[in-house]
Formats: C-alpha cells, sequence, structure tokens
C-alpha cells in the first residue's frame, strides 16, 4: 500500500464521539438500512390496523352480538397491528441507536483519535491501529451538518469528522474541497 | 508490533465456500446473542396467536390447520434459516466477488496483523473484542459488528493449533469456540 508518494492536499486531526456515531447510524439506516423500509411497514400496518376497526365496527353496527367472545379475532387483529405499529414507530429507532451505542462501546479501536489526509484521488484514514485507504469513487455521499462531516463508501464503512475538532480555515477548506470532489453526493444541510 | 516475533502469516483470496461459512458462523454467532433470540421467540408467539385465528374448538380441521401453521412457523424461524443464508450468501459472493481482495494475515506474539491493498491493520490483543471458531473458520472481531476472518483452509493445522493456543491463552474467555 504506497499511500505517501505525493503530499496531502489537507490533513485532519479528530476523534470519534458517541452522540455523533450513534446519530449518523440512525441516518445511514434511513438512507440504506432497515428503516428505509419503516414507511412501507407503518403504512401497510395502518391499513390493517384500520380494516379490522372498520370490520369490527361493522359487525357491532350489525345484529351481530356485541361481545368480546365473538369479536375477538377482530381484536386480536386490532392488537396485533397496534403492536406492529409500535415496533416501527417506537421501538425500532430506539433500538437501531441502542445498536449503535453498543457498537462504539465494544470498538476500542474507533475511541483513538485518528487523522485523515485528503488526496486528489482518494483519503487515507490511520489511527495508532489501522490505516485505510479509499478513493472518491467508493464513496456513496458526503452530508455536511452544523456539526460534522459524514463519509459513507459502498462497503458500508463511515468516517465521521467533527468540526469542533478543527479550525475556522479547516472546515472552510474542508467543505470546498469535499464539494469539489464529490459534487453530487456531497449535501450540506444544519442537522442530520 | 512488527518487532515482536512472527508465528504466522498466511495470504488468501476470499472463495464463495469461505463466503458461505463465515456467513453460517455469523449466523451461530447471532444464535448466541439474545437479541436474536428474543426476536426468534417474538416472532413465534406472534405465529401463535395468528393461528388462533383458524381455531374453531371441536373442529378437526381447524386444528390440523393451526397446527400447520405453528409447525410451519417454527420451521421457517429455526430450521429454514440455516438455508436461506447459505442462499443468500452465494448470492452476494456472486455479486461481490470482482470487489474481494486477497488478504495477509499475521499472528505475532502480542497481536495480529491484518493486510490488504486497501487497508491495514496492527492489532494488539487488548483491543481484540472477541475471537470465535468454528470447524471451518477463525473470526476475529474488533468489535460486535466488525469482523475480519481468517479460513481455516488457508493454514495447516501445525499452524492452527498456534493460532488457537495463542488466542486462547491471551484472550481467555473472549476466546469462543462456536
Amino acid at each position: 500500500m504506497d499511500l505517501k508518494e505525493k503530499k496531502p492536499i489537507i490533513v485532519l486531526n479528530s476523534k470519534w464521539k458517541k452522540e455523533s456515531y450513534k446519530n449518523v447510524m440512525y441516518t445511514c439506516e434511513k438512507k440504506s438500512g432497515v428503516l428505509k423500509r419503516r414507511m412501507i411497514g407503518i403504512s401497510f400496518y395502518s391499513v390493517i390496523f384500520a380494516g379490522f376497526l372498520f370490520l369490527l365496527y361493522f359487525r357491532i353496527l350489525g345484529r351481530y352480538e356485541v361481545s368480546l367472545s365473538s369479536n375477538w379475532h377482530f381484536v386480536c387483529g386490532i392488537l396485533f397491528s397496534l403492536i406492529s405499529l409500535y415496533y416501527y414507530v417506537m421501538f425500532l429507532p430506539k433500538l437501531i441507536k441502542k445498536q449503535a451505542e453498543k457498537v462504539f462501546d465494544s470498538n476500542k479501536i474507533l475511541q483513538l483519535p485518528f487523522k485523515v489526509s485528503f488526496f486528489e484521488d482518494r483519503f487515507l484514514y490511520e489511527n495508532e491501529i489501522e490505516r485505510l485507504v479509499r478513493y472518491w469513487t467508493d464513496i456513496l455521499f458526503c452530508i455536511e451538518t452544523d456539526e460534522i462531516f459524514v463519509i459513507k463508501d459502498t462497503g458500508n464503512i463511515v468516517f465521521i469528522l467533527e468540526k469542533s475538532d478543527l479550525s475556522k480555515k479547516e472546515i472552510e477548506d474542508t467543505a470546498n474541497f469535499l464539494r469539489d470532489k464529490l459534487v453530487n453526493r456531497y449535501t450540506k444541510r444544519s442537522n442530520l | 508490533m512488527e518487532q515482536s516475533q512472527n508465528l504466522i502469516t498466511t495470504t488468501y483470496l476470499i472463495t464463495r465456500e469461505d463466503y458461505v461459512n463465515l456467513s453460517i458462523s455469523k449466523l451461530k454467532i447471532d444464535g448466541k446473542s439474545p437479541y436474536t433470540r428474543r426476536q426468534k421467540v417474538v416472532s413465534f408467539i406472534i405465529i401463535f396467536f395468528v393461528s388462533l385465528f383458524f381455531f374453531r374448538p371441536g373442529e378437526l380441521s381447524s386444528i390440523i390447520l393451526c397446527a400447520l401453521i405453528i409447525f410451519s412457523g417454527y420451521f421457517f424461524l429455526f430450521i429454514f434459516d440455516m438455508y436461506m443464508v447459505k442462499k443468500l450468501a452465494a448470492n452476494i459472493y456472486e455479486k461481490e466477488k470482482n470487489n474481494l481482495l486477497s488478504q495477509t494475515f499475521s499472528l505475532y506474539e502480542d497481536g495480529v496483523s491484518i493486510k490488504t491493498d486497501k487497508y491495514s491493520a496492527n492489532i494488539p490483543f487488548n483491543m481484540l473484542y472477541k475471537v470465535y471458531e468454528d470447524d471451518e473458520v477463525f473470526i476475529v472481531c474488533t468489535s460486535i459488528v466488525d469482523m475480519k476472518f481468517v479460513p481455516k483452509r488457508a493454514i495447516d493445522a501445525a499452524q492452527c493449533n498456534v493460532l488457537k493456543g495463542v488466542l486462547q491463552k491471551e484472550l481467555k474467555d473472549n476466546f469462543v469456540k462456536l
């Protein structure tokens, strides 16, 4: 791996923060992971819920018995769809953030300070233990927010640069450089 | 770390069989996690309740239908997943095989080293999360999701014993036999 044949254009030092990591993982799941399909689940179970409610309502309105024992199928259906909706709306996002927290806590290498060097055709990420090179063509997207830069590659690896670790000039240079390199894969927004 | 004594070095390219074996090992690792077990048990309970929709007391056909639904749920959740994992892994391998790079794995007295064209790491034992071993593969984990692996076919029996011995000695409870 001959990575130092040219001088890097920008060199930055930063450190991963648990809160940013959790939020970034959540965003990545929303963009291309399990949360991307969340709206399908929510819509599906909403329809099921409405359907069972509708059927129960018309059964009660009709001259059928208005007892729980004769309508328990519908009550079970309503409960099942409510539990599923709770899973998609409340439980799944929490679960993903909790999982991200567990990953961060279990990875001692991630907690080391790191250096990122931007070259014309690639960037080099290195800490005390790992060295990793990614070409700009490997990058799926980059998001700049008020607090961080997030770079995600096609192999599901995420890089986070905390703006609080960088000087004003470094932030400006990095933003310009990434915008220039990634063009339409680069997005700027106030938060994730 | 590379100044310490090198015990094993091997270079390998991931084959289709390796990829399938790795996926099965991952499934075994997941099977040990309470989260996966809980998820499966909850799914099975849901299937059980769904089957009650078709239950009519005293009707043999409805009892058979309920039993069939419960058995199918059990089969798909606890038995069929192994087959699906193998099939899925083979499909992913076919898509990704051109992106897979050859890896060099080395074992030193104080850690392991992993190198590819795009990645290199010298990881001391105390930085490893866990190492799993099964019949086909050693899985070196740096976190609960980040895994590097060494297929046993890439090392001979003596090297395999050395690797196992060193990892067992250094990692203690964090070395897990699947």
